[in-house]
């Protein structure tokens, strides 16, 4: 078992000043099978009271509204979080035929849809990719996502500059290179054209140990495989998910994770500065 | 003697109209109509009919279209003082079959949100609507509060050349038009007050009440006295007098995105003694614009937040989002499946026999007889985009084909129906000419509570020929009495 | 009440007000203008019109004076001009058109069609007495519909505190505008009769010759003029009696809240009580430093009733 500090901030000035706001934070670690989610603290120089709303996926969002103007925000959030021992390799053995047969049924696609929808961020034509990204009916799941998460890792390079925001999977594809994020929806683009169905992770990592990561929220992938159920990928360091990761949310993509949203009255740029601090106990 | 201003005109044989015969005589339920009107003189109708249009004006009952004029110049919905009639006995066929037909289509939404259990019986392809644009994963795993989630559905329907009426589109995003409904039963009801009391028209000045009652039962859990508001995106909207008069007639506050925010998860509007809490909220913008945190993040129509706390049942919103998936023109088609599904009976009101093009055979079909089908875009509404086959050159009908087989699940065909034609008053020429019409109906549920207006909205094709009814596209309107004739 | 839709009933109510005020300036400095065969009077009657309405330049940046007169009245892409406040009016009017009754909307809507459909060519030659006249007359129809149709609620309220106040700025500024073309007839040293005639115009631009004469039966004296506009408590275009109703209004809305120190009942209540015991001659002899303060005092009670009531 391992316990982690983990720390948020974030710094936020507006051009102009701000008449009305409404912010959600997703960054609170979150209580499941692997986790157990300690305390938390908020520490806000608008001095708001905030509230805890679930979002779509059931997800604490850390709300609040300012009803003020201001010209800055600053926050930081401190959560304490126990990682239980996490055995990826822990896997049950289940038939090539059931697998597929399970994959093929109606029932299966229809229950996991949500995680099958080729979102905007999280499409891509398989066609157009080398053919070793079509996962053939006589490779099972898990081996074909081994070698998916290893041949992103290997042939596509940590580039902590680019602008993640406008890349696609194609981008990816075609440039090779990308953030976590980018990494991780092209790993689900490529999982659902397959019919496999996977959703994007956002998390804290525990980079102590030499893991390739951003100043930002990491982004891995959780996929569902037939009999094992949902089980956690990394392809920025080829690595399946164990106690050095802690899961802050899933949803279809980036979108649905995306730490900080705020919509706000005002108009102008802003600018923002983000920090995160992992600290193991 | 003056001559009739009322008469009969040249019908086309394979044309239905509604009323006159063949023969040029009048059809019974206008019989009365016929004696009344022609007691008039050609001036004094005009005059009358002029005084009735400029009194809209001077109301401000009036719309504004979006595409021809950016000023957003407002003009009156065309109208005129010739009613259309359909009899009690008629009508009370057609409310059992709205009703069944959008009960169906509530428990449709409610399954392809929730269970999936007719997409998993292979009853309606699950292909079909997890594809469609308006399925809203908002929605997902969700219930809205009282089960409702087409709470107004507005059925189109037409009367073909066989004398049945069929079912033309559903629509239960946020149906407009009731307004229309309710001001031209006033105007018509100065104007024309003896046949009223004559031929006991069925009111239409319930709806605003019914309206309430079905927001009331839909309010959430624990709520006694719901607050209730409407929201609109603007004065600028072309339906902006339909929700100020809705409101209005409701006694409701009508709000804008602006007027409302939330915190700790309930839904609060601005008032000038501070904020105060809503409970129902009928919206009257689109799905993408309600809240700019979860969908169109540039929206400011809407209220940053509104979807969570929907999704915790503090707020009910009228129509449930998502509602868009059961409607567009490919899932009509299985209409008649998906009443069978649901409640064991055959449909009361028969579809217009829809061509999908996403399925290949059909498309041929669609491909080969092009010139006598309508095509319309499956996600179009406000006639927008419509292709009609007999209309088209040759050169529109190849683009037509080229579009089809470049996107063919965005497409679906019909058969041109007749819609039938019905006596206008056409200002132009002065006198009485048959001018296509449809019928857009309004059905309202509630939690266990069904209300569907009496009549409806009749919509005017003035163009002569033209099928193309929508106000936005040049159409009119005329008052529609269910009378006992 | 939304807050949203308060701030729409008050300025409906502003800019009914306002285009009263504008027309009926328009007019009457126009034809006193025509009384006067001196130049002097003529400039500066079109001066005095720019600079109501708000107008950017001088009269020399105008090739014709039916350009000033255009720009006055009918110029939609000009904000000041007499169509483009009716056009804010029915806006705003549209904002809140389900608090307001409905003889009050079709009220509007009429004069806007009005307004909308007036031939430019028409009021250029002929039509400026007609159009500002009409004006007038439906600005007063809309009121009496507000008085006699609606509810007198807080929602009739803020409608009638955007009638008081814009009248009490209007006033102010009329004001102003004469006081500052008396002082530049005095620097000229004209006759005399040229101020007493500006002054009369004054008084007929806000519709007070005649109730001027009945309160003093003199002619149009400068102290007399200024002692009757600002302060008569019983004719309702001074700024004493619309300060005091704003105040009234203003009670009636906030009945449920203590009056606290610097809110805004509490500004007004002050400011009434002030006008009050003013007497004229505590500024007859620099009339323009009191009303740009007093125009500057109803600027800031503006801005207080938005953030108190009207934030949204």
């Amino acid at each position: 078992m391992s316990i982690y500090q983990v720390s948020y901030q974030t710094t936020n000035s507006y051009e102009h000043l701000v008449k009305e706001a409404l912010f959600s934070l997703l960054v609170l670690p979150v209580a499941d099978d692997c986790q157990s989610f300690v305390s938390y603290s908020v520490d806000c120089n608008l001095q708001r009271q905030h509230y805890l709303q679930p979002n779509l996926y059931g997800f604490d969002q850390l709300m609040f509204r300012v009803d003020h103007s201001f010209d800055q925000l600053s926050i930081i959030v401190n959560s304490t979080v126990e990682v239980a021992e996490i055995n990826p390799f822990d896997f049950e053995k289940q038939s090539l035929t059931d697998e597929n047969a399970m994959m093929e049924s109606l029932d299966f696609k229809v229950t996991y849809q949500p995680f099958l929808f080729q979102s905007q961020s999280t499409r891509i034509n398989l066609s157009r990719l080398s053919p070793e990204m079509t996962k053939s009916v006589s490779v099972k799941c898990v081996d074909f996502l081994q070698f998916l998460n290893a041949y992103i890792y290997k042939n596509f390079k940590f580039d902590d500059d680019v602008n993640s925001l406008l890349n696609t999977p194609k981008s990816t594809w075609e440039k090779k290179q990308g953030v976590c994020q980018d990494f991780a929806q092209f790993f689900i683009a490529v999982c659902r054209a397959n019919n496999i169905p996977a959703r994007y992770v956002s998390g804290y990592l525990n980079q102590g140990e030499g893991h390739i990561g951003s100043a930002m929220l990491h982004a891995w992938v959780e996929v569902f495989i037939p009999g094992l159920g949902w089980q956690g990928y990394d392809p920025t360091n080829n690595l399946l998910r164990d106690s050095h990761y802690i899961k802050v949310c899933h949803g279809v993509d980036y979108e649905d994770c995306s730490p900080i949203k705020g919509i706000l009255n005002t108009q102008g740029d802003n600018f923002t500065e983000y920090k995160v601090e992992v600290t193991q106990q | 003697m003056n001559e009739n201003i009322l008469r009969s005109y040249d019908i086309e044989r394979h044309l239905l109209d509604e009323v006159f015969e063949h023969g040029g005589d009048i059809r019974k339920p206008y019989q009365r109509l016929f004696e009344y009107f022609n007691k008039y003189s050609a001036e004094d109708f005009k005059r009358v009919n002029e005084a009735t249009k400029l009194s809209f004006l001077m109301q401000g009952i009036t719309f504004a279209t979006y595409a021809e004029n950016p000023k957003g110049t407002e003009r009156i919905f065309p109208f005129d003082l010739m009613p259309r009639v359909i009899t009690a006995k008629e009508w009370e066929r057609l409310e059992e079959g709205l009703i069944q037909r959008n009960v169906a289509i509530n428990l449709f939404l409610k399954d392809i949100y929730n269970d999936k259990k007719i997409l998993r019986d292979k009853v309606v392809p699950a292909e079909l609507i997890f594809s469609s644009a308006n399925y809203n994963k908002y929605m997902v795993d969700f219930e809205p509060p009282g089960g409702v989630y087409n709470h107004i559905s507005g059925t189109d329907l037409i009367k073909h050349s066989d004398g049945n009426f069929y079912v033309l589109e559903d629509n239960v995003r946020c149906p407009s038009g009731v307004s229309y409904v309710l001001s031209n039963r006033d105007a018509l009801k100065k104007a024309l007050s003896v046949l009223f009391k004559e031929l006991k028209v069925g009111t239409v000045f319930d709806y605003p009440a019914a309206l309430a009652t079905c927001m009331h039962s839909v309010a959430p859990d624990g709520v006694d006295a719901a607050t209730c508001a409407v929201l609109t995106p603007g004065i600028y909207n072309s339906a902006y007098y339909e929700h100020s008069f809705l409101a209005q007639s409701m006694g409701l506050e009508l709000v804008e995105g602006r007027d409302l925010f939330v915190d700790k998860g309930f839904l609060y509007m601005k008032t000038i003694y501070g904020k105060k809490k809503l409970d129902v909220l009928y919206r009257r913008i689109d799905d993408e614009f309600l809240d700019p945190m979860v969908f169109n993040p540039n929206s400011m129509l809407g209220v940053p937040g509104l979807m969570d706390v929907y999704r915790q049942g503090n707020v009910s919103l009228i129509n449930a989002p998502g509602t868009g998936a059961s409607d567009d023109k490919a899932v009509y088609s299985y209409m008649p499946e998906i009443i069978k599904y649901y409640l064991g009976e055959d449909a009361i009101l028969q579809n217009v026999h829809t061509y999908q093009c996403e399925k290949p055979a059909e498309m041929d079909h669609v491909l080969n007889h092009i010139e006598e089908l309508v095509v319309k875009p499956v996600d179009q509404s406000g006639g927008y985009g419509i292709f009609v086959g007999n209309c088209a050159s040759k050169t529109e009908c190849d683009e037509m084909r080229a579009k089809i087989k470049s996107d063919p699940r965005e497409y679906v065909a019909q058969p041109i129906m007749n819609l039938s034609s019905h006596s206008t008053y056409i200002d132009e020429t002065s006198q009485f000419e048959p001018r296509h019409v449809d019928l857009r109906t309004f059905t309202l549920m509630g939690k266990d509570y069904q209300f569907v207006l009496k009549g409806g909205l009749t919509r005017v094709a003035l163009k002569r020929g033209s099928l193309i009814v929508n106000s936005s596209q040049g159409g009119g309107a005329k008052d529609t009495w269910v009378a006992e004739v | 009440m939304l807050a949203r839709v308060a701030n729409n009933l008050y300025w409906f109510g502003r800019y009914i007000e306002r285009a009263e005020h504008l027309s009926r300036y328009l007019n009457i400095q126009y034809f006193s203008a025509l009384d006067t065969s001196s130049d002097l009077q003529r400039d500066l009657a079109l001066k005095s019109i720019i600079n109501m309405v708000g107008l950017e330049g001088d009269v020399a940046s105008y090739d014709f004076e039916e350009d000033i007169l255009v720009a006055v009245a009918m110029d939609e892409h000009n904000n000041a001009s007499i169509k483009s406040c009716m056009h804010f009016a029915r806006e705003n009017a549209r904002g809140a058109r389900d608090l307001i009754s409905i003889e009050v909307w079709n009220a509007i809507n009429k004069f806007y069609r009005f307004i909308h459909d007036y031939p430019e060519d028409f009021y250029k030659t002929k039509g400026l007495y007609d159009f500002t006249n009409t004006t007038i007359e439906n600005c007063a129809i809309i009121k009496y519909r507000v008085e006699s149709t609606m509810l007198h609620d807080e929602i009739w309220a803020f409608v009638k505190m955007g009638f008081h106040i814009e009248r009490a700025i209007q006033i102010n500024r009329i004001l102003i505008s004469k006081f500052t073309d008396i002082d530049r007839i005095d620097d000229m040293k004209v006759s005399q009769s040229v101020a007493s005639f500006q002054l009369g115009t004054l008084l007929k631009s806000a519709e007070g010759l005649d109730m001027y004469h009945r309160e003093y039966s003199i002619m149009p004296k400068r102290k007399e003029a200024l002692e009757f506009m600002v302060l008569n408590a019983r004719f309702p275009r001074s700024i004493s009696y619309n300060v005091t109703a704003l105040q009234q209004y203003l009670l009636l809305v906030g009945l449920s809240k203590e009056t606290k120190k610097n809110s805004i009942e509490w500004s007004i209540g002050r400011m009434s009580e002030r006008l009050k015991y003013q007497t004229v001659e505590e500024f007859e002899k620099e009339p323009l430093v009191f009303l740009n303060e007093t125009l500057a005092y109803l600027n800031d009670l503006n801005d207080l009733l938005n953030k108190e009531y009207l934030n949204y």
